[in-house]
């Protein structure tokens, strides 16, 4: 077991390195002269170029024939002489030659009626070791473009042969590593979210995910994929896009993680910047990748910050991240790197980075709705341990059998009314105990037969009253049976020799209300007493659990006794 | 004898007249029913009572902070209440006997006997309550060495010198006092724990002498079986 461990330990550090060869010499270039027209002489090395001009408006090569470019190339003294090749990359069709030595073309121009053939973005030539000779040279091109954009911006690496050619390879490798495990996480989270629809932020995070596998993929499919010049365009537009995805995505997947309070005024002011820079800037693919992810980066940091500030969980981890990466970015920004630029492979690290902060902050927030829900399962048989134990407490059973012993004693026909009443009582809670909500007929007949237990033992008349009572509509079970025991304890007849319950139900445009009054004397309530009584407890928890944030529940005195109101937001 | 009922039961408050009338008999006085303590209470006030039976629990209010207040006064208190395992902390602070519900006609009547014959389980009572100057206080019964009646109320004398009055007479504390306290005068009841020897005085006096060499005269007709029980 651990020989296969170490095996893949040690395979895994050798791939890392591979890419990583040693004495590497190369000469890179962006400089060339333009010029319309065609001749062979300006094939040669030594001929005279100060007139050419060093950039030319893509309108005025686009579809104008043939024109040449010349690029000065040098090869130090330490340059190993053989095998060289030339990487070019630019767009058009063309001839290319070494010195005035033909060393071979890309595409086919378009003359005499005929379409041109495209050359491929990037190309290999290589160079004839016998022309291998330290000091200047002179790559020429000799061109035809006839489709505009991108512009005739070309750059040369001249280098070993093999080198040139493993060396994207191997890079590109990694970042189709990174492509992979961002492709995975996408994967999983759109089955966690196709399993869970209302999870957007796990959508947001798919989606996130994906587009920087998108964005991985096009970046990197030029090191190994050799495309016609045109699609060079439209890489760089779709890179574009996805650098502007990225740049709402982010933010927005951490605003909705750490329930950031003003997310619509912060989206509107990112739509309004993005909009304004890919408006702006979209002539210039690089610049515009570059500011988008400036925005993406900076509005994220203020959401994380403002995050942390309120201590939401997993938000110092995010905010570490991105600071990390921000500062990272900051400080080789202007790296070199080969063939590529080394913010290319930063930002992906740091990408991956903001993924894995976001990863974490999704498990964490499971975590805590995991909790959250085992914790309401819990609360939910509390509740249903506590209404089951209602009739079960000794001040109740107790009492109820004392009085029932006395009743059968004294007067036993009445005695057997009671146990109906009591049987009655019983068997309505029993059929409630399992549901967080009952029909408003069975609440009822729970309170009717809970009123004529009680005046059994308290030799009290209970007068019920019921308005407006609507038979479809449900309730939380024994909730206004508890308002009626607290009326019951803390109420006494008044000259009237009776105690009145009265239940109205209203329902309005939003809302609907229960309101239970009893009508009686008011007890001296203990002047001690704040804390909240159990029955009360169990109305709210009661209430939140069916209906959670949108009730109200208000208790009070009236002239007429006391009064107690749950409203219900029905928006 | 003069009861009265404070129970918010009116049901169970009538079955508890009923069978007082059955076990008292003539011997009862008056019988009142309250539903409120705050009633109750003013009718402790008034001071004409004998006996209290009580429900801990009337209409949601604590029914031990009003046991405490209660347990102050000189007469007996009968606990009646659903609530069982209540019996020993109300035995703790001094309750003649504690009823659970739901009970009958024996069960009461048991609990009604302890006031004729004494002591016949031996009781629990860890705490006296008294009142000192306005407020009233838990005293651990094994804070007193002895106690010495003085007509209708009571004066403890405790281990730390002190003195406190209690307004229950020396017979009603004897009933709930535990075994450990033994009537040895007509006006004295002492912790035999902190008894050292007998003495016999000239004139076949007895006196007791406690550790703190304090010497309390012993009844004559109590000196016999004082010494079989705690000296032989």
């Amino acid at each position: 077991m651990n020989s296969k461990i170490s095996f893949f330990l040690y395979a895994f550090i050798a791939m890392l390195f591979c890419s990583c060869e040693s004495n590497e010499v190369y000469f890179e270039s962006e400089d060339q002269l333009i010029q319309l027209g065609d001749s062979m002489a300006w094939a040669a090395k030594d001929y005279d170029d100060r007139h050419w001009v060093e950039e030319m408006e893509d309108e005025y090569i686009t579809d104008k024939g043939i024109f040449w470019t010349r690029s000065k190339i040098f090869i130090p003294e330490q340059f190993e002489l053989r095998n060289q090749c030339i990487f070019v990359g630019a767009t058009g069709a063309y001839q290319a030659y070494w010195d005035g030595t033909y060393v071979g073309a890309n595409g086919e121009f378009g003359a005499a009626g005929k379409k041109e053939i495209p050359g491929t973005y990037l190309a290999y030539f290589l160079v004839p070791d016998s022309l291998l000779v330290p000091g200047w040279h002179v790559l020429s091109l000799r061109t035809s473009k006839s489709h505009e954009h991108p512009s005739q911006h070309a750059y040369f690496v001249l280098g070993d042969y093999f080198d040139l050619l493993r060396g994207p390879v191997q890079l590109s490798k990694f970042m189709f590593m990174f492509a992979g495990a961002f492709l995975l996480t996408a994967i999983y989270f759109f089955f966690v979210f196709f399993n869970a629809p209302k999870e957007y932020a796990s959508l947001i995070f798919a989606i996130t995910c994906l587009v920087f596998c998108s964005l991985l993929l096009m970046e990197y499919v030029k090191l190994f994929y050799l495309y016609p010049y045109p699609f060079q365009r439209t890489r760089m537009e779709l890179i574009g896009l996805f650098h502007l995805l990225i740049s709402v995505l982010v933010p927005v997947y951490f605003m909705i993680q750490f329930s950031f309070p003003w997310k619509k005024v912060f989206l509107g002011m990112l739509l309004l910047t993005t909009v304004f820079l890919q408006y702006n800037y979209h002539y210039n693919f690089d610049w515009v990748a570059a500011y988008h992810d400036i925005v993406m980066w900076i509005f994220s940091l203020l959401i994380v910050l403002y995050a942390s500030l309120e201590r939401k969980k997993g938000a110092l981890t995010a905010l570490l991240a991105i600071v990390f990466c921000c500062l990272t970015l900051f400080y080789t920004f202007n790296w070199g790197f080969k063939y590529v630029k080394a913010y290319d492979i930063i930002l992906f690290a740091c990408f991956f980075i903001v993924v894995l902060a976001m990863l974490y902050v999704l498990t964490i927030k499971r975590r805590e709705e995991r909790l959250a829900y085992e914790e309401s399962l819990v609360v939910s048989e509390r509740l249903k341990n506590e209404l089951l134990k209602k009739n079960i407490k000794p001040h109740f059973i107790m009492n109820t059998l004392t009085s029932l012993i006395d009743w059968i004693e004294e007067e036993p026909k009445e005695g057997v009314k009671f146990i109906h009443s009591l049987a009655s009582e019983f068997e309505v809670l029993n059929e409630m105990a399992d549901n967080k909500q009952v029909s408003i007929g069975q609440e009822i007949k729970l309170c009717k037969s809970h009123l004529q237990v009680m005046s059994y033992r308290k030799e009290i008349n209970y007068i019920w009253e019921a308005y407006g009572i609507e038979e479809r509509e449900t309730i939380p079970p024994a909730i206004i049976h508890t308002i009626i025991e607290n009326g019951l304890t803390h109420s006494f007849p008044g000259e009237a020799g009776s105690i009145t319950f009265r239940l109205t139900f209203t329902k309005e445009k939003g809302y609907k209300e229960y309101l239970v009054e009893t009508i009686g004397q008011n007890r001296k309530r203990e002047k001690k007493s704040n804390r909240v009584g159990t029955g009360l407890k169990y109305i709210k928890a009661r209430l939140q659990e069916s209906y959670p944030n949108q009730w109200e529940l208000n208790s009070g005195e009236t002239p007429i006794g006391w009064e107690t109101s749950i409203k219900i937001n029905t928006l | 004898m003069r009861i009265l009922i404070v129970e918010d039961e009116a049901r169970i408050a009538r079955r508890i007249e009923r069978m007082l009338r059955l076990i008292f008999g003539e011997s009862i006085v008056s019988i009142r029913k309250e539903d409120t303590l705050e009633k109750g209470q003013e009718i402790i006030a008034e001071g004409n009572i004998d006996l209290l039976f009580l429900d801990l629990n009337l209409n949601g209010e604590n029914g031990f902070d009003i046991l405490k207040s209660v347990l102050t006064e000189s007469f007996h208190t009968i606990i009646i209440s659903a609530y069982k395992e209540k019996a020993i902390e109300a035995f703790e602070y001094g309750v003649l006997d504690f009823v659970p519900k739901p009970f009958d006609l024996e069960r009461l009547s048991k609990a009604c006997s302890r006031i004729k014959d004494k002591k016949e389980t031996g009781t629990t009572t860890k705490f006296l309550a008294i009142k000192k100057r306005g407020k009233r206080l838990l005293l651990p019964v094994e804070d007193i060495k002895y106690i010495k009646g003085a007509g209708i109320y009571t004066e403890l004398y405790l281990k730390n010198g002190d003195i406190e009055i209690h307004n229950k007479s020396l017979e009603n504390l004897d009933l709930i006092l535990p075994d450990t306290f033994e009537r040895i005068h007509k006006s004295y009841l002492v912790e035999m724990r902190g008894a050292k020897e007998i003495r016999v005085e000239p004139g076949s006096k007895y006196s007791l002498v406690l550790q703190s060499d304090e010497s309390l005269p012993i009844g004559r007709t109590r000196y016999k079986e004082l010494q079989e029980k705690w000296f032989s």
